[in-house]
């Protein structure tokens, strides 16, 4: 009962011409083998930033520090050519925005049978026809012909599963979907839903789901993390933070929730380039008090399993309205 | 109207126009460009003040010597300063350039207006044409009507206006046709405004900014073409100090008097590099997306 | 794909029609009548006696109606016919056909060269960027844009045929009098074309899909070769077609320096003589190569582009 990955204290920043936006502030997270961890926040959070540090996939303006520890080895200091090694066939992503991650001018038989030839050292003509049977388990009526057809003649839901093949195709051991279901309708948010459920239950992966919709983290993950401004405020089973959040950040992102009638968190994310001092989210935090502006607090364990980064998690602990009464629950299992 | 409707836009091209002047000060290479520029202006209204020499004066004994005290840039076949002659000549590829590029693009403008503005039969009439003038090579297109014209400097302006306003007339075009449909446009024409006062006052300011870096450009453009084809007799005739023609009867002494082939020849890249770094930074800052699209030569 | 083809040919014929049209005009642009300035030709200045006048108008059809005399050129265009040279007597057609291929392996070779600088250069600037390679390769483009062609011409010509003899002057002949003209040629192209590749291919890199390329696992050449280029290619491969156009434009230029015997320089002879047959089969000649080398590119381009080749109702 290893830690598969172990992110400690880790800070990425990227230097661009308005100043140094530091997207990631000292995040530890802890992901299990076999655990579904859930890395939720508002966009501009540096949830999808933190993915693509463990990848190593951060333009060259950027700064990581601290350590990603991946089975004991730590990614941070790695060169590119060791990375590598690790990019599809211990670490695996679903990259975001399926409409613009396949590539155009290539068929996708060809990109998902990449994976297999690069990563399974399958002969070409081999890993077209693992390619096609992958096709096949992700529901695609006739795969061999869809596999000579190019992105832009498959539905968004085609292009998601396509995207979900390649990301299993290399058998990696953790797999980062980032976003799967950003900028989808409802319909095709319930099929991407399913498909990552239907991913999870057959390949048994470790997975890292970073997305924006706490409903569809609650209903795949084992564990969430709620990101605010580049840092884990709060984190914990996924039963628990529904049931009791203690963040007030985390109360706001449930009463946000369409099913709970849709109130905002008031006011903006912080701008990456200047953070407020103290408690990051206390502008916005309708119970911020005067210490809020000028106590940086840490995240501390108040419950079994459970970390909160609050001043006040104590007092403040009230139980909210229930979360769901969701169409996709998580099934046993 | 005038104050509500065109007020806050005044201001918002006011500040674009600063933000232009600030990022000119970081982009290097446009600034460089301005410089040159500047320099080379300066050296045409003062050219009597440079050059020691008229550069129409002839002396046979001294021809075709190379550079020396006396002459910096040695003299032509005539034992004219070439010096004299090259500083003389950017008043002719400057003035000729810019006349040629204002030209181009004043005709592009206005039939890319009407087209865009009024659409239908005019429109189509108009892209039309220039589809078909697009078909020809152009500078075969340019030499052939400059040729038939008659050699001579006047003629390779009209000729290049008349093969080169179809490029603007595209942009112009495209651009009216998008701000047509903004609500500021919209709303002025509900309040009773004028077509040319639309035209004027809200079409033509919102689609100068590309307009203004495909002539940077072209001026380039326009200063290689009007050399080529005086380099090919079609243009400025004896005795006028320009740069292509100066080039052009430089060829026969290019064994013994490579100077003059070198310095005019480097004259006209000069010119021409310093209006395309300007372009090029113009472009980078006023609109990024038309990077790399737009960049003729001759 | 046919369909589209056949749509795309369709169109040309309004096109070929508006350039027959100026092409015909080109000798009315003249100031004065045609027929006197022949005449005044012929006779090195002098004027022409009324009478001469009248018989070479009457001869050249010039007393009937704009329209009437394009609709026969027209004609006989079609029937391949571009009339006689008023210098040479002999017909324009078998004039160009026997200058074509000095122009055919100008315009080819220097295309060559210049993808073969350009298209490398190109990537390795917009991979590398901001490196010292990409900012002196840049510089360098910015200078083979703005360099004279003519102007290069003659320092090549000053370099390596007059200081170091290693190549002929001028003339036509093998491949030693193409190497300098095709230089001359193709670097100025080079130059545009590196521009364009640096630009489109900083374009995709930066594109989702070239990151789900490297969260493959592929070694960054790979992700450049496999995923990259072919996208990268697309805006250049639609600029190859204009090239080529710029290579005939550029053989003007070019074939009068070097003394090639090709339709550039023809056309050049032509324009001074104002042989006005020629100059419009020559004309003609550039129009054409120049609308089909743009045909040619737009299939290309639906080639390569799978989003045009499989358009709605294409297939």
């Amino acid at each position: 009962m290893g830690y598969l990955l172990n992110i400690e204290n880790l800070e990425t920043s990227f230097n661009t011409g308005d100043g140094v936006v530091k997207a990631v502030n000292g995040v530890d997270l802890v992901i299990e083998e076999g655990e579904i961890m859930g890395l939720v926040g508002e966009t501009g959070c540096g949830k999808s930033v933190l993915g693509l540090s463990i990848m190593g996939l951060l333009p060259t303006n950027a700064e990581v520090k601290g350590t990603i520890a991946y089975k004991g080895l730590n990614l941070t200091g790695l060169p590119e050519k060791e990375i590598r090694k690790i990019r599809g066939k211990e670490i695996a992503l679903i990259p975001q925005n399926p409409s613009t991650s396949l590539n155009p001018v290539l068929k996708i038989g060809f990109q998902v049978a990449e994976v297999f030839h690069l990563q399974q050292r399958l002969p070409w003509k081999k890993a077209r026809q693992a390619a096609i049977e992958m096709l096949r388990s992700f529901d695609f009526p006739d795969p061999g012909k869809r596999a000579e057809e190019y992105p832009h003649q498959l539905s968004g839901g085609m292009k998601q599963r396509v995207l979900a093949a390649m990301g299993i195709a290399g058998e990696p051991s953790l797999l980062i979907a980032d976003e799967p279901t950003k900028g989808l309708d409802a319909l095709i948010r319930i099929q991407v839903v399913e498909i990552l459920r239907q991913l999870v239950l057959r390949t048994s992966a470790t997975m890292l789901l970073i997305t924006h919709d706490l409903k569809v983290a609650s209903c795949l993950c084992d564990k969430i993390a709620v990101m605010y401004a580049g840092e884990i405020i709060e984190t914990g089973p996924t039963r628990d933070i529904l049931s009791l959040p203690r963040h007030p950040y985390t109360r706001g992102l449930i009463a946000s929730l369409p099913s709970n009638g849709l109130v905002p968190v008031r006011g903006l994310s912080p701008s990456l380039i200047e953070l407020p001092a103290g408690c990051k989210f206390h502008p916005r935090c309708n119970q911020a008090a005067k210490d809020c502006a000028q106590k940086h607090p840490r995240l501390e364990i108040v419950d079994d399993g459970c970390k909160v980064r609050c001043l006040f998690n104590d007092q403040n602990c009230k139980p909210e309205k229930k979360l769901f009464h969701g169409s996709f629950q998580k099934e046993a299992g | 109207m005038r104050g509500v409707l065109t007020g806050d836009r005044y201001v918002w091209q006011k500040k674009r126009l600063n933000r232009t002047f600030s990022a000119l000060k970081e982009n290097k290479l446009a600034a460089v460009g301005l410089i040159i520029i500047s320099v080379l202006v300066l050296m045409a209204v003062f050219a009597p003040l440079i050059t020691l020499r008229d550069p129409y004066e002839q002396n046979l004994e001294i021809r075709l010597t190379g550079s020396n005290e006396k002459y910096l840039m040695g003299t032509d076949q005539f034992g004219r300063c070439l010096f004299s002659r090259l500083i003389y000549g950017i008043r002719i590829s400057l003035t000729t350039g810019v006349i040629s590029a204002v030209l181009t693009m004043g005709i592009g403008v206005f039939t890319g207006l009407l087209a865009g503005y009024f659409g239908g039969i005019m429109d189509e009439l108009i892209m039309r044409i220039t589809d078909i003038v697009l078909s020809f090579p152009s500078i075969v297109l340019t030499l052939v009507i400059a040729g038939v014209l008659g050699p001579d400097l006047k003629n390779i302006i009209i000729a290049l206006a008349a093969v080169g306003w179809t490029k603007y007339a595209r942009v112009v075009r495209g651009s009216v046709l998008s701000i047509k449909e903004q609500e500021y446009v919209e709303s002025a024409k509900a309040l009773g405004a004028s077509d040319i006062y639309l035209l004027c006052r809200h079409i033509l300011p919102n689609c100068m900014g590309p307009v203004i870096v495909i002539m940077t450009l072209s001026i380039g453009g326009a200063i290689l073409s009007i050399a080529g084809l005086s380099f090919l007799g079609l243009g400025a005739q004896p005795p006028t100090p320009e740069w292509g023609m100066m080039l052009n009867q430089g060829v026969p002494f290019m064994r013994r008097a490579p100077h003059l082939t070198i310095f005019p020849g480097l004259a006209i890249m000069i010119t021409v590099l310093a209006f395309n770094f300007l372009g090029d930074g113009l472009r980078d800052i006023m609109d990024p997306r038309l990077k790399s699209k737009l960049f003729q030569k001759f | 794909m046919l369909r589209y083809l056949l749509r795309r040919i369709l169109m040309l014929v309004p096109i070929l029609l508006g350039v027959t049209l100026i092409t015909f005009s080109t000798m009315h642009l003249a100031p004065g009548d045609p027929a006197e300035l022949i005449l005044r030709g012929r006779l090195g200045g002098a004027d022409p006696p009324r009478q001469a006048v009248e018989e070479l108008r009457e001869e050249m059809g010039l007393n009937i109606p704009f329209y009437v005399q394009y609709g026969k050129w027209l004609k006989k265009v079609i029937q391949g016919d571009l009339g006689n040279s008023f210098r040479t007597g002999r017909p324009v057609l078998t004039e160009l056909l026997s200058r074509f291929p000095a122009t055919l392996e100008l315009a080819l070779l220097s295309t060559l060269i210049s993808l073969g600088i350009a298209v490398p250069v190109g990537i390795i600037s917009a991979v590398k960027r901001n490196s010292f390679l990409d900012i002196f390769s840049m510089i360098g483009a910015l200078l083979g844009v703005s360099m004279p062609n003519f102007w290069l011409a003659l320092l090549l010509m000053m370099f390596f045929s007059l200081k170091l003899g290693l190549l002929p002057v001028a003339g036509y002949g093998g491949f030693r009098y193409l190497v300098l003209p095709a230089v001359t040629l193709g670097t100025g192209m080079a130059a545009m074309v590196a521009r364009l590749m640096r630009s489109s291919m900083l374009e995709i890199i930066s594109q989702d899909y070239i990151l789900t390329a490297k969260a493959k696992g592929l070694p960054y050449y790979r992700v450049i070769t496999g995923h990259a280029l072919k996208n990268a290619l697309i805006p250049v491969v639609t600029y190859v077609g204009l090239q080529l156009g710029w290579a005939l434009e550029g053989a003007v230029i070019v074939e009068s320096i070097f003394a090639r015997p090709g339709i550039g320089r023809y056309l050049h002879e032509s324009v001074f003589a104002r042989d006005f047959p020629a100059i419009q089969g020559c004309v003609l000649f550039f129009a054409l190569v120049f609308v089909f080398s743009n045909l040619i590119v737009d299939i290309s381009y639906a080639y390569l582009n799978p989003r045009i080749r499989y358009e709605k109702g294409m297939e």
